[in-house]
């Protein structure tokens, strides 16, 4: 009984302490921008504070709308041009429900002393089409529900919030006090005194005359081989997150020049010494693409089968080899390998809601470490059989959800032991099979040339 | 210098023993080469433009051949496939032939087990390529053991790796049951000539098999089931009949039947259709005949003359009575297919969607050249030859060449089984021409160097004894004899022999690249891929069918269904993965016609039908913008023809005005109010086409479109490919019925 007590009386100490560290910190200044050009959501936060306090504190919490925060693609605070480590922290107990803390590590930051960082944020789906369904000759509108506030769980002397997008048509949002509304952003504050947790529902609505391409799942699958090559596949499934079309389609109205929001053009980035570089779907060849090797890289440009309208879907499976001499690299050790390969999709601005990655290591593969840059949901181990394999593959599968090239374009490195013996083996199957061919062969012959000499000797 | 000039006899007897002794491994080499020779002439297709199945039946094979591989056996055998024919499905298993599906499932799994994790679309697209191989391998032992000599064998080979007629239907992708069946066929035919001349059980069970086989692969199995039972009643005619034909007979006939009901499609047509009642017939007539020969060997001349008369009196009385009982009362039937064979203007009259196919169709003699070429020319020449050596083997080639030729000339389908027999006959003559004219040039050779012998040996008399002028006359009569003697072996002048074996050559030579060409022009086009040229000459692809077929599996519901003329309903369950109402295995006329019939109505009245058939899609295809001829308009006329069988309120002159088939101003209004023109040409009146051309005119039909504006009232486009080759519209919702709420209640 007493044990528990002293538990409560610790826990309310440990809160007073966590709210006394909140009162320490002072906002003495947030500039917040939100860009609606690109096809998600970006918000770049400025943020200045002081330490009131007389004891030094470490660490800044930022708050993530909890219905977003399973939409939230990416987050980064930079401090003093350096990237500060910044984590989801479930355990720090805050004075609402609706609001996920996270946790920056700002150093040491001494009594009175100021800091100021910029809090990059990009979130999908906050871009919704506005209406369900548009004529094929309208521009597509969508909304954004957001907020007047940047919601900061620390007090703040001013506040400034803009929302930006130049490719729009039009832009409106909702006018409360202190909003100034052009055709192409609008300004909300700046708010003076800002108590913590303060908030006011907005919503923005814009005409975009582009397309929104979203990929709803990726797979990107890897073979190593030491006998071929690496094999990379990936296979996408694209929607375009406008209204959908109403109304029918036409190509008497359809016209690639005046109608901007169809996805009907993709272009990547692919590695230099790439080779056999294909585009197909399930029913073959896709025969719409083109590619240009250059000194850095190849690009290449994939059209999909038709224009891919609001609302509409398309599906499609891109590969090449690389060659396995320069990225299976020996690490030193004795019959270790290691392959280091980029982790996400080659399409810039494209945010993939599924992503999978997996690796398929040659067979005999013992010894298998991953260095993957990020936190992955699921890592799964399978086996699979490829070309002359006896006991099969280690295929790893990893899957992670928001995943986009801009800011996720990093390498994953496999090390793995591979040992000599291995090498052999395929080649000795080859030969026992040759023999067993050969070997029946012969006997067929045999039994052919008696057969056929039985009528002569009647 | 004399030792140089004896040289020559000795290189050529050295020669010859070598070539002898290479004899075996040269004929494998040389079947080796026709193999890849076959295999390489059928894979233009994928080269040019990709590893894809092609045209129509092989999409629904492929989608077979995948249900077998992902879910074994057992569920294909039980399948009941309810993505085609609409509403009223159709159980797979019972109504295909398994045999192509069943092959390649063997060949992926042996693949698989060998650790060659090969894609079933490629064992698809690559097995009839690979079977072309088989089946020359096939014909050289056929013609072996007709003719007992390998020449002809080798000829034969060559021939059918690369007849036109046959990579038809076996280019690399063009995965359907021929690619498979032919060899199969020549198979059968081989094991039947080496039963009927060994007389063995064991290779009579072995042509039961590989008879077997082909009926499991191809409805052209009743072509074996009666060509071999002809040739027994026309063995017994010619009174070459014997145990070993009676053996051979005998047990394939058992065997055979038996094993044929096997097959669930088959099954008791073996005895009740009348494909096979020449072989139940032919069966009794050699164990009567044998009877009675027993019974010859037993009575005395008189007695079994008196008998005899009466049995064969009543019993030719009885069968005619039987055979006609059959006919008419339709006990036993005759399929409309097989009744066009016998009377050749039998589908036109009666059953339009035989008419409908072009492969249905009599062939032409422009035909015969394309599909076999200047094997036409040595076929008659090797059916001479079967004539004057008449062997039981000879006599066969000659029956099925005679056979097939007729079938050929009554449709273009079968002149892939004229394509075998024309190989092989073609095979015997060229290689007796060739042999003939060889040894008349090598008698000649040999003429010279003998000569040349004795004249070195005249010189050796002369210079030994210069003065014996006795010995030398005898010596000069001698020579004389010879000579004489070479003359009669050598039967055609040199010059002449000489010459024709270059025209033969040359001829043969022509036929290689005719092949080439023919397969790599004519034969090798996926038919859902097109090439084209740009006025700059550069290549471009048509993919216009691939495109539509994307959009309906990408933007479409699982549950739709999908309207179409059936031609294109296997590609539609194939690529687009939907639900269709008709397709290519057209076993409902009735449906087909409703379909027809709701093309061929007003809108209104073509609503209504789509509605009641349940369909939310409708697919056409429209050839106007780019001069592709085989489109809807133009199979149009077929539909109606097809409804106006089933539905007399359909009228096919309506169609026409003044007996032309038309779709401009002039067109009759029953043309432009049917809800195939509407479809068609909805909004290609306005549709600009250059200066030369008036707005909305139609490529195909040479003419502008009627100009009225076509509204649509109860179907919306949806979508419509690039080039206008395919159309899709939405069969709009009936204000009160709500089809989505409908489904997630049921």
């Amino acid at each position: 009984m007493a044990s528990k007590d002293l538990k409560m009386m610790f826990g309310i100490v440990f809160l007073l302490l966590i709210a006394l560290n909140a009162n320490a910190i002072k906002n003495t200044k947030v500039t917040r921008n939100v860009q609606l050009g690109y096809p998600y959501y970006l918000q770049e936060t400025v943020i200045e504070f002081t330490n009131n306090e007389k004891e030094n504190i470490h660490e800044y919490i930022l708050l993530i709308d909890k219905d977003q925060v399973d939409d939230l693609v990416y987050i980064e605070v930079e401090l003093n041009k350096k990237v500060a480590n910044t984590t989801r922290d479930d355990s720090i107990t805050i004075p609402t429900e609706d609001f996920v803390p996270f946790k920056v590590d700002i150093g040491t930051l001494s009594s009175g002393s100021k800091a100021r960082f910029i809090v990059k944020e990009i979130y999908t789906n906050k871009k919704a089409p506005y209406s369900t369904t548009m004529k094929m000759h309208e521009t597509p509108k969508l909304r954004i529900i957001d907020d007047a506030y940047y919601i900061s769980l620390y007090e703040t002397e001013k506040m400034k919030s803009t929302f930006e997008c130049s490719e729009c048509g039009s832009l409106k949002a909702t006018e409360i006090e202190g909003a100034e509304a052009r055709t192409k952003n609008v300004r909300y504050g700046t708010f003076k005194n800002v108590q913590p947790l303060t908030s006011e529902a907005i919503y923005i609505l814009i005409n975009i005359d582009a397309p929104q391409p979203l990929f709803s799942s990726v797979k990107r699958a890897i073979t190593i081989s030491h006998w071929s090559s690496i094999d990379v596949e990936e296979e996408y499934r694209l929607k375009n997150n406008i209204p959908a079309l109403a109304g029918g389609f036409s190509r008497v109205a359809y016209n690639p020049h005046t109608i901007k929001y169809a996805v009907t053009e993709l272009d990547c980035e692919l590695p230099v010494d790439i080779t056999e570089l294909y585009y197909t779907d399930e029913i073959g060849n896709i025969t719409t693409s083109n590619a240009y090797r250059g000194s850095e890289n190849v690009e290449f440009t994939i059209q999909p089968r038709f224009p891919v309208m609001g609302g509409w879907k398309t599906y499609w499976q891109q590969g090449y080899k690389l060659p396995k001499d320069s990225y299976i690299k020996e690490t030193g050790n004795p019959e270790e390998y290691e392959v280091s390969l980029s982790f996400s999709h080659p399409y810039d601005d494209i945010i993939a809601q599924d992503f999978e990655f997996s690796i398929t290591l040659p067979e005999g593969a013992t010894d298998t470490k991953i260095d993957i840059p990020f936190e992955m949901q699921s890592i799964e181990n399978e086996t699979v059989f490829r070309y002359l394999d006896l006991f099969g593959r280690q295929k790893i599968v990893m899957k992670r959800r928001n995943i986009l090239e801009r800011v996720h374009d990093k390498s994953v490195k496999v090390t793995y032991r591979l040992p000599q013996s291995s090498h052999l083996i395929k080649p000795v199957i080859v030969v026992v099979y040759m023999f067993i061919l050969l070997f029946f062969l012969q006997q067929i012959w045999r039994c052919a040339s008696d057969s056929g000499s039985k009528p002569k000797r009647e | 210098m004399e030792k140089q000039k004896i040289c020559p006899k000795q290189a050529y007897g050295g020669l010859k023993s070598f070539a002898i002794s290479m004899k075996p491994s040269l004929q494998i080499m040389i079947l080796l080469l026709v193999w890849l020779l076959g295999f390489f002439i059928r894979i233009f297709s994928v080269i040019r433009f990709e590893s894809i199945i092609h045209e129509y039946d092989p999409w629904f094979n492929y989608r077979v051949t995948k249900v077998l591989v992902e879910h074994g056996p057992y569920k294909f055998w039980n399948w009941y496939d309810h993505e085609s024919w609409h509403p009223l499905g159709r159980p797979v298993g019972p109504t295909v032939y398994p045999g192509l599906m069943a092959t390649a499932g063997l060949f992926h799994w042996c693949a698989h087990a060998i650790g060659f994790p090969v894609d079933i679309r490629n064992v698809c697209v690559f097995i009839a390529p690979i079977f072309s191989g088989f089946c020359a391998a096939a014909t050289y032992l056929f013609t072996k053991e007709c003719t007992h000599r390998e020449g002809p064998g080798l000829f034969a080979a060559i021939f059918i790796a690369i007849v036109p007629s046959y990579i038809s239907r076996s280019v690399a992708g063009s995965y359907d049951n021929e690619g498979v069946s032919i060899f199969a066929l020549v198979l059968v035919f081989y094991l039947w000539i080496k039963s009927v001349n060994t007389g063995s059980i064991l290779w009579s069970m072995a042509c039961s098999l590989s008879y077997f086989y082909m009926v499991a692969a191809w409805g052209g199995y009743s072509f074996i089931i009666n060509i071999i039972p002809i040739y027994v009643l026309g063995l017994i005619f010619i009174k070459k009949f014997n145990m070993r034909v009676y053996i051979a007979y005998s047990v394939f006939y058992v065997m055979g039947s038996l094993l044929a009901m096997q097959i669930q499609f088959v099954n008791l047509a073996v005895v009740k259709s009348s494909e096979h009642l020449a072989s139940h017939g032919v069966f009794f007539i050699v164990q009567g005949y044998v009877l009675v020969q027993w019974f010859k060997a037993k009575l005395t001349q008189e007695q079994f003359e008196k008998y005899s008369k009466l049995i064969l009196t009543y019993s030719t009385i009885g069968f005619a009575m039987v055979f006609a009982y059959a006919s008419l009362t339709g006990v036993t039937r005759w399929s409309g297919r097989s009744m066009t064979l016998l009377d050749p203007s039998y589908a036109k009259k009666y059953i339009p969607i035989i008419a409908s196919v072009s492969e249905h169709q009599p062939s032409s003699w422009a035909t015969f050249y394309t599909d076999v070429n200047v094997l036409v020319i040595f076929m008659p020449v090797g059916l001479y030859f079967c004539y004057i050596k008449p062997t039981y083997g000879m006599l066969f080639c000659a029956l099925y060449g005679i056979l097939s030729v007729y079938f050929a000339c009554v449709m273009v389908r079968l002149m892939l089984v004229f394509a075998p027999a024309c190989c092989v006959l073609a095979g015997i003559g060229t290689s007796e021409v060739i042999t003939r004219l060889i040894k008349s040039i090598k008698q000649a050779f040999i003429e010279e160097v003998q000569s040349e012998e004795q004249q070195i040996e005249e010189e050796k008399q002369e210079k030994i004894t210069e003065n014996d002028q006795k010995k030398e006359s005898k010596k000069g009569s001698n020579q004389q004899k010879n000579s004489q003697s070479a003359k009669s072996i050598s039967k055609y002048p040199f010059i002449a022999s000489t010459v024709l074996l270059v025209v033969v050559a040359y001829s043969l030579c022509t036929y290689v690249f005719h092949s080439t060409y023919i397969s790599a022009e004519a034969y090798s086009s996926p038919s859902i891929i097109m090439s084209a040229r740009r006025e700059n000459g550069e290549k471009f692809l048509i993919d216009d069918y691939r495109e539509a077929y994307d959009w309906i599996r990408q933007n479409t519901d699982p549950a739709d269904k999908i309207m179409s003329w059936w031609d294109y309903g296997y590609q539609i369950t194939g690529m687009a993965n939907r639900t269709v109402l008709a397709d290519g295995n057209t076993w409902n006329n009735t449906h087909i016609a409703t379909i027809g019939k709701a093309f061929a109505s007003t809108e209104e009245e073509g609503y209504k039908i789509a509605r009641h058939l349940d369909a939310d899609y409708v697919l056409i295809i429209f050839g106007g913008l780019s001069f592709y001829s085989g489109d809807d308009v133009s199979k149009f006329i077929w539909m109606i023809k097809i409804a106006q069988g089933v539905y007399p309120e359909i009228v096919e002159s309506n169609y026409f005005s003044n007996g032309q088939y038309r779709i401009d101003n002039q067109a009759s209004d029953t043309m432009k109010k049917s809800l195939m023109f509407r479809l068609a040409y909805h909004r290609f009146n306005e549709v600009s086409m250059g200066f030369q051309h008036p707005r909305g005119f139609d490529t195909v039909r040479n003419m502008a479109v009627d100009s009225t504006p076509i509204k649509l009232k109860y179907f919306t486009e949806v979508y419509t490919t690039e080039r206008w080759m395919l159309r899709i519209y939405k069969v709009n919702e009936d204000p009160n019925r709500d089809d989505k709420l409908e489904r997630s209640i049921l």
